[in-house]
């Protein structure tokens, strides 16, 4: 009896966890869109103003739960000379975010660039990917087509992965919820990159 | 009623305390980085044969910093400090490379504490006025800072000496002071 309700416990209350990663050129918007995400899905959330978000040179640790999965989400630095340190981090994840400032026209092609060595890494094989269009709350900002366009080249390089490009106001929330909900789903049918398993302590 | 609203506003708006530990290797410049804190005099510093502690306000906290010695006869009564911290401030000589093996070991078992586990490190890569300073990213690199996964991290480039980056270092600590229950 003791076995069967334990057993039960734990098929109640334990978590699949993914780690995702959000990464993206400085001032795209990473960490704003891990706040909201952070405040969107966990009720008691108290978060940081997020005027008050400073540049990340580190890591920033989110974590959400939708359902049954929890994610765990590892927010780095984007500045070109940190941009080093994403691949360590590659090996662990389930599921990538790549945070796009839509305002930024001159900064677009580095942003590609960038994106591009993302997919193309074989650490990342078949590993999802949302590719967030942020600050679509400037009116004067560039649209979804404006920016696949630009990032057309890398078509060929996502691979056998499931890719989504969503516009979204990370300061205003709008397409945060529904970027999320699309990741987990991903993450979860993705047979190849098994969850860490983990009961709630 | 007015008394009231006003008892009201000061009872429910205390200075919330954080505990700041400041480590790092002798002669990182933890007390001038603590005095700089302080708006103390830094034109005398000798090395710090026991702690110092400074209360700092900053954006509404009260900052108590425990500065402690870093020379090695001196580091093993770090770890009776290590209660209750809330914020990690781990001080580097930039410019120091012969030691960036020592200081990274330090901190890699500082950071492998049971008392300080998912406490926010931040990092002060110190002495950037120096020529021979290496900058943060490459540090960050060097000390296989990427490594860590249970707790928010950052690197600052500073000089305690000019005050420059040391500000930007402690506005990151505000933000964060909450971030080890999450």
């Amino acid at each position: 009896m003791y076995t069967l309700l334990s057993g039960l416990y734990k098929y109640m209350f334990q978590k699949d966890e993914y780690c995702i990663l959000i990464l993206g050129l400085d001032n795209a918007g990473k960490t704003t869109f891990l706040e909201q995400s952070k405040t969107r899905f966990n009720k008691n959330y108290k978060g940081m103003s997020l005027s008050k978000i400073t540049t990340t040179v580190g890591l920033n640790i989110g974590t959400v739960d939708v359902g049954k999965a929890r994610l765990m989400f590892w927010d780095l630095g984007g500045q070109e000379e940190l941009q080093s340190l994403w691949d360590k981090y590659y090996a662990e994840c389930h599921g990538v975010i790549y945070v796009i400032d839509s305002t930024d026209e001159e900064r677009l092609s580095e942003s590609k660039e960038a994106f591009e060595k993302v997919v193309s890494s074989e650490a990342l094989d078949g590993v999802p990917i949302l590719v967030l269009a942020n600050k679509q709350d400037v009116e004067t900002c560039l649209s979804i087509p404006d920016i696949k366009t630009a990032f057309s080249d890398c078509t060929c390089k996502i691979g056998r992965r499931d890719c989504l490009t969503q516009a979204c106001s990370a300061l205003t929330g709008k397409g945060v919820r529904e970027g999320i909900e699309w990741m987990v789903k991903c993450v979860v049918r993705n047979v190849h990159r098994p969850p860490r398993q983990r009961d709630i302590t | 009623m007015g008394l009231l609203s006003i008892l009201r506003k000061l009872k429910s708006a205390p200075d919330q305390e954080v505990r700041i530990l400041l480590l790092g290797l002798d002669n990182a410049g933890k007390t001038t980085l603590l005095k700089q804190l302080a708006s103390e005099d830094i034109s005398h510093i000798t090395p710090t044969q026991g702690f110092n502690i400074k209360s700092v306000q900053s954006q509404g906290f009260k900052l108590n910093v425990w500065d402690i010695g870093g020379q090695r006869k001196i580091r093993p009564y770090w770890r009776s400090y290590f209660e209750n911290t809330d914020i990690l401030i781990y001080v580097i000589d930039s410019a120091d490379r012969k030691r960036f093996e020592e200081t990274g070991q330090e901190l890699t078992e500082l950071l492998e504490e049971e008392k300080l586990s998912c406490v926010p490190v931040l990092i002060f890569a110190n002495k950037q006025d120096l020529l021979t300073a290496a900058p943060a990213s490459e540090i960050a690199e060097g000390l296989n800072l990427h490594t860590i996964r249970d707790r928010v991290w950052q690197i600052q480039s500073c000089s305690a000496l000019t005050g420059e980056g040391v500000q930007d270092g402690m506005n990151w600590v505000c933000k964060n002071v909450n971030a080890k229950k999450k």
